[in-house]
C-alpha cells in the first residue's frame, strides 16, 4: 500500500447521473433543461437552506429528476462553491429521502461509482464492484459504513 | 494507464457520500499517478495520508543513492 485519499466528488457529468439514478430505482428519469424542480414551494426553516443558496434560489434548477411514485422532485443546479453541479431538493419528503439518502447521499454514492467504474473502463482496466454492509474506512480505521466498494485491477 | 500484476486501487464509496481511495502494491510516488485519472474523473483531494510502504521504498531508493 502507499496511500490513501479522501475525494471531494464534483457532480460534472449529466450522462454519468442518468446511469446513477437508475441504481436509485430503475423507474427514475433526469429530464434535462427542466428549469424548476417540485418541491414544498416556500422554506418554513424545518430545513437548513444549502450553503451557497438563498430561499430565493430554492426550486429553481437547470435540470431535474423525477422517482416514480414521489411527488417532489431533485434539482441539478451549478455548484454555486466551484465546478459542476450539486443536487438540491426538499428532503423533508421522507419517500425522497429514504431512495436518495439524507441531503441526497445516496444520490452521490451512486454518481461516484459510475463515475467510477467508467473512468476505470476508459483506462483500460477491469472492476470489480460489492456491495458490504460493514465497509472499514481507510481514514478512520474504527469506523464501519454501509458502502460500496470498488476494486480496479489490469 | 497501465497497472502491473499485484497493484489495485480501492474506491469506497460511502452511504453518507463520502469516498476513499486506496492504492496498493505501488512503490514510491508511482502510486499518485496512478490514481490521477481518478481524481480528474471524480474531483479534488480532500485529505491524502502516505502508507508505510511509501516511505519504506523512499528510504531503500536513498540507501542505494548514498
Amino acid at each position: 500500500m502507499s496511500h490513501v485519499d479522501v475525494i471531494e466528488v464534483d457532480c460534472s457529468d449529466l450522462d454519468v447521473v442518468e446511469e446513477a439514478i437508475k441504481r436509485l430505482h430503475p423507474g427514475a428519469v433526469l429530464t434535462r433543461n427542466q428549469g424548476t424542480y417540485r418541491w414544498w414551494g416556500r422554506s418554513v426553516g424545518d430545513y437548513p437552506i444549502p450553503e451557497g443558496f438563498k430561499a430565493s434560489d430554492l426550486g429553481k434548477c437547470e435540470h431535474a429528476i423525477q422517482f416514480p411514485g414521489i411527488t417532489y422532485e431533485v434539482g441539478i443546479v451549478k455548484n454555486p462553491k466551484g465546478e459542476g453541479y450539486v443536487f438540491i431538493a426538499d428532503f423533508w419528503d421522507s419517500a425522497l429521502r429514504k431512495t436518495c439518502g439524507n441531503h441526497g447521499t445516496l444520490l452521490k454514492q451512486a454518481y461516484t461509482v459510475e463515475k467510477t467504474k467508467r473512468a476505470a473502463i476508459k483506462a483500460g482496466l477491469k472492476v470489480k464492484e460489492t456491495k458490504r454492509s460493514k465497509l472499514r474506512r481507510l481514514f478512520r480505521k474504527d469506523e464501519q459504513s454501509l458502502g460500496i466498494q470498488l476494486k480496479i485491477s489490469r | 494507464m497501465r497497472l502491473k500484476k499485484g497493484q489495485e486501487i480501492i474506491v469506497n464509496c460511502y452511504d453518507d457520500g463520502t469516498v476513499e481511495v486506496k492504492a496498493e502494491g505501488f512503490k514510491g510516488g508511482t502510486c499518485y499517478e496512478a490514481t490521477a485519472f481518478l481524481e480528474k474523473a471524480l474531483g479534488r483531494i480532500k485529505k491524502t495520508r502516505k502508507t508505510s510502504d511509501y516511505f519504506r521504498t523512499k528510504k531503500v531508493r536513498d540507501r542505494i543513492r548514498g
